[in-house]
């Protein structure tokens, strides 16, 4: 039975945001030289109404974890731990079931609006079929939905009407949020949203997606390399390297009392403007490259670019519990890591180290 | 200013210009009567002096890449000059645009893709030399060596591997290798960082850097990313739609910034630091089309200060601070 | 390889080498790509010693002890496919059409290589009025109906190996320029290309250097489809008589057979030249479709 616009708003506005748990999440690629550990038992919370900023870079498995919150990975992936979105298991469903999940409770925002919009197909009308194809209700209160939607996301809604090519970046990657938010999903997957994006347009969307965070008060992950953006959106941050998560708690905690070498290593490289008095900020950058996936090291997996590491660190596994505090980190020597903090922000600590960036 | 006041000028443009033609086809040659023309680049004054980095920033489209490629004659100039070591490089062709190409060398933004993937290291770095036809087997291979030693890639370990078998940093320094083996005496860097990990892209600024110290290199640095701006860069131009309306020493630029659109594009960049609070500037719009430039200041369709005379007439680059320029009617 | 990098001139023979031999060593591991090289190789084997393996001259007739022809004998131990009308035997023929097959097969399709590679990198790599040009011209080659066409072109030529190979060259080129031309133009926009350039290198090091090498696949994959173009089409021609009449072909054998109203009874006669053009041409198409499989990721099988 077809519903009306107020009843479809109704029912939408009444959606909980989604409280999602991962724990021991790993995704396993079967290749023909081996196993492929690119997500490795990775564990965090996502707190209902709460942003999650998923830090790291290419390779450390971030977007995997996207495409696996997503179970978008590809067949001959291996999936194994366990996604409570409000407590049911997103691994354990069936293609019935996710589908169900998908879109309604789950939605996703990614990089290249480009490829998530069809080309011959108005925009308004995207916006419509991904309404009706999960709620029955009729074209005209589609459209009206996606004329709210359009205005949550700044655009004005004769551009409902266009085709996608005759929107610029910025544009596109608003009705991309806009689309996400077409059925007022309990958790928003936004992988890299702006990066496509030249810098006053991501900062005009940046601004949009935090605006519209405050009064919807859906839970967030923003997938992203950008520290900074992270620090303006989420309250809580997790730091992914090599596949694993190395350090994970409040944002703003972790950005100033990093307690992994690799968080202090990867916001000290962070660009930064010169301060006032003229005194351009030191260049840092981290030595070497990322450990083969294939054949982990044994023992941490930044020890061989870590300044401070120890016989310990090539040995032992760094163990992170999220349970255990609020702000842990996969590092053998939290109590050092005032001292770490220190030497890390000279760049002579991370150049003493071999191999080439 | 710092010892770099002494050094020559190596290359300059003269409110160079580049429009590209909006008809392509040969039909559409024909059949249409006006000619639209994109004004890519639009009247750009810019000295690179040797021994010195000079940035170049502003948004996708503004005309960065254009003025890059302009500069090493892959775009042929609409009008206006460019002057190599004091002589006009503007029109050369032949055996002396081919001698230009080998003091004038470029970088592109994508390592993955701006080396060919079939050539090893040794035969990337080497085919400038055969190209120009430069000394022989021993010759070429101590300069290869010499130019990767600059970069910092050990030969031997270096020079019979794949680009495949190199990462996005490593890649970079060697089309950098590449670009000196010519030893020349010019590089445009066009984004050469910008598809780098945050925690490697140092290492390659450093790199330009110190290179352009130790070589006496004239570096033009163009990225859309202002604050690695602030690291290398001993002068930067601000470019809005084909044209530079800010220039000036970097700090002074980065810290003071004078044109309301350089104000914005700085106070777009978000910061690491949680506890300060940033003023978010709205700005109404886009980037106009440069199909199709507003008549003035180009900036005025979009800039709360836009005055009548801004809309029509265009205002001249004038020096406010010392050594700092604006091209704005507040100033 | 006129510039070839000299400092690394080992590894750049080994990589030129690696080029080669690269696509057969891929295609080894495709399963029926694999069949389809055993049957070629076996194939080209007989091809090449085709006058030590046939025990006849192909056109000789056989007599009986009485001296009367052996005309339309069914296999026997002297004749292992038994006789032509003519008393030739069969066995020798078909061992014959071995050759000719390879010969105008491998022959014209290295000619359509040529002649496509050529036009598609010109095309594609200069682009404006010459890409312009050479399509043109292309599109009215592509409107050229195959068969009518040389069957008149043969005929008015004469049929002789050479003219058939020069036909199908003519025929065949342009499908082959249309794909390499494609490949060309996204090598073309390759920013190492771009970056050649800039520093100053001529079209030829461009092309020799990164486009060809960058190409050699889509070609490579050109010409093995190419000979079983030539050799079906060879086939045809030779069946409807338009065949050289000093060679012996399948086609030739099956248009014999036609004339003389034997393609009915003498099963012995029609049925090894078909089954040979029939197997020759599916391991062809294994081979290409192999290759193609493991150039495009999409149609790899999980």
């Amino acid at each position: 039975m077809a519903i009306t616009f107020e009843q479809l708003q109704a029912q939408l506005d009444e959606k909980p945001s989604v409280h999602l748990e991962v724990l021991d999440l790993a995704v396993t690629y079967k290749t023909v030289k081996g196993s492929f550990h690119a997500v490795d038992n990775i564990s965090f919370e996502v707190a209902p109404g709460s942003n999650l900023g998923l830090v790291g870079e290419s390779g450390c498995g971030k977007s995997t974890v996207v495409k696996a919150l997503m179970r978008l990975t590809p067949e001959d992936a291996a999936l194994s731990g366990r996604v409570l979105v409000n407590g049911a298991d997103l691994i354990a469903m069936n293609a019935e079931q996710l589908q169900k999940v998908r879109w309604t409770q789950i939605a996703l925002v990614t990089q290249s609006a480009m490829n998530s919009l069809d080309p011959v197909v108005r925009v308004g009308d995207q916006i419509v079929e991904s309404i009706r194809a999960h709620v029955g209700t009729s074209y005209a209160t589609a459209w009206k939905r996606a004329e709210a939607l359009f205005a949550m996301v700044g655009l004005p809604a004769a551009r409902l009407r266009e085709y996608p090519h005759q929107f610029s970046g910025g544009m596109r990657q608003r009705t991309v949020i806009a689309m996400a938010l077409s059925l007022n999903a309990g958790l928003l997957l936004a992988d890299e949203p702006t990066t496509a994006l030249d810098p006053i347009m991501q900062d005009q969307v940046l601004a949009r997606i935090q605006a519209l965070q405050k009064s919807l008060h859906r839970s967030m992950i923003l997938v992203t390399h950008d520290i900074a953006v992270v620090a303006e959106t989420c309250e809580m941050v997790a730091v992914m390297y090599a596949g694993r998560i190395v350090e994970y708690g409040p944002t703003a905690t972790v950005l100033t009392k990093p307690l992994h070498p690799y968080t202090m290593g990867l916001e000290n490289a962070f660009p930064r403007m010169p301060s006032g008095d003229g005194v351009r900020p030191p260049l840092i950058s981290i030595r070497g490259g990322l450990p083969n996936l294939l054949s982990p090291p044994k023992g941490c997996r930044f020890a061989q670019r870590c300044p401070f590491a120890t016989e310990r660190c090539t040995t032992e596994d760094p163990i992170i519990d999220i349970k255990a505090s609020s702000h842990v980190a996969a590092c053998h020597y939290p109590s050092r890591a005032e001292e770490f903090r220190r030497k890390a922000a000279e760049a002579e600590t991370w150049n003493a180290m071999e191999g080439i960036t | 200013m710092k010892e770099g006041d002494a050094d020559e000028i190596i290359v300059e443009a003269l409110d160079l210009k580049t429009h590209f033609s909006a008809n392509s086809g040969l039909l559409q040659a024909i059949f249409s009567a006006n000619k639209q023309a994109v004004r890519a680049l639009d009247g750009v004054n810019i000295s690179i002096r040797e021994r010195s980095v000079t940035g170049l920033v502003g948004e996708s489209g503004c005309g960065k890449s254009t003025f890059g490629m302009t500069l090493v004659r892959m775009h042929e100039p609409t009008s206006g000059e460019i002057k190599f070591a004091g002589k006009p490089v503007t029109h050369i062709t032949g055996a002396e645009l081919k001698n230009y190409r080998g003091r004038a060398q470029i970088i592109f933004q994508d390592p993955y893709s701006s080396l060919n993937p079939r050539l090893t290291v040794g035969q990337l770095v080497e085919e400038p030399l055969l190209i120009h036809k430069i000394g022989d087997d021993a010759e070429r291979a101590e300069k290869i060596a010499r130019a990767l030693g600059h970069v910092r890639l050990p030969a031997q370990e270096y020079l019979h591997r794949y680009p495949s078998d190199l990462s996005g940093g490593q890649r970079q320094r060697v089309a950098i290798a590449r670009a000196l083996v010519m030893e020349p005496s010019f590089i445009v860097a066009d984004e050469p960082v910008s598809m780098l990990d945050v925690s490697v892209q140092a290492g390659v600024l450093e790199l330009l850097e110190t290179l352009s110290r130790q070589l006496g290199l004239a570096v033009l640095y163009i990225s859309h990313d202002i604050a690695t701006v602030g690291y290398i860069c001993d002068r930067v131009g601000v470019m809005y739609l084909g044209k530079v309306v800010e220039e000036g020493p970097t700090l002074s630029v980065l810290n003071e910034p004078l044109h309301p659109y350089s104000e914005r594009l700085l106070a777009a960049i978000p910061k690491v630091d949680t506890n300060a609070t940033r003023n978010r500037v709205e700005m109404s719009g886009e980037v106009p089309s440069p199909l199709n430039v507003p008549p003035g200041c180009r900036f005025s369709t979009r800039c709360p200060h836009a005055t009548d005379l801004c809309r029509t007439k265009e205002p001249e680059l004038v020096e406010v601070k010392p050594d700092h320029s604006v091209r704005c009617h507040l100033y | 390889m006129a510039k070839t990098p000299t400092l690394t001139n080992k590894a750049a023979n080994v990589g030129l080498r690696h080029r080669m031999l690269n696509p057969v060593a891929m295609l080894w591991q495709d399963g029926s790509a694999r069949i389809g090289m055993i049957v070629f190789f076996l194939f080209a084997v007989v091809a090449i010693f085709a006058p030590y393996l046939a025990p006849y001259p192909p056109f000789e007739s056989s007599l009986s002890e009485a001296g009367r022809l052996r005309r339309l004998e069914p296999p026997s131990i002297d004749h292992w496919l038994g006789t032509t009308t003519f008393g030739h035997d069969v066995f020798s023929q078909l061992i014959m059409g071995f050759r000719l097959a390879f010969v105008v097969g491998v022959v014209a399709a290295l000619a359509v290589g040529f002649v496509s590679t050529l036009i598609g990198i010109i095309s594609g790599y200069f682009g404006g009025v010459i890409d312009d040009l050479l399509m043109r011209l292309t599109d009215v080659a592509l409107s050229i109906p195959t068969l009518p066409f040389a069957i008149v072109a043969v005929g008015l030529l004469g049929p002789s190996i050479e003219n058939i190979i020069l036909v199908i060259t003519v025929l065949f080129w342009r499908n082959g320029a249309r794909i390499i031309r494609s490949t060309v133009l996204t090598e073309r926009e390759k920013i190492y290309v771009k970056w050649a350039r800039t520093a100053g290198a001529s079209h030829f090091h461009i092309i020799i250097n990164h486009i060809l090498p960058n190409v050699f696949r889509i070609v490579f994959l050109w010409i093995t489809m190419s000979v079983a173009f030539a050799i079906l089409t060879e086939a045809s021609l030779s069946f409807l008589g338009l065949g050289d009449p000093t060679a012996v072909s399948w086609g030739q054998m099956l248009n014999t057979a036609f004339v003389s109203g034997s393609l009915r009874t003498a099963w012995w006669w029609v049925a090894p030249p078909s089954i040979a053009l029939v197997v020759l041409i599916s391991s062809i198409y294994l081979i290409g479709r192999g290759y193609e499989e493991l150039n495009n990721p999409r149609l790899r099988r999980r």
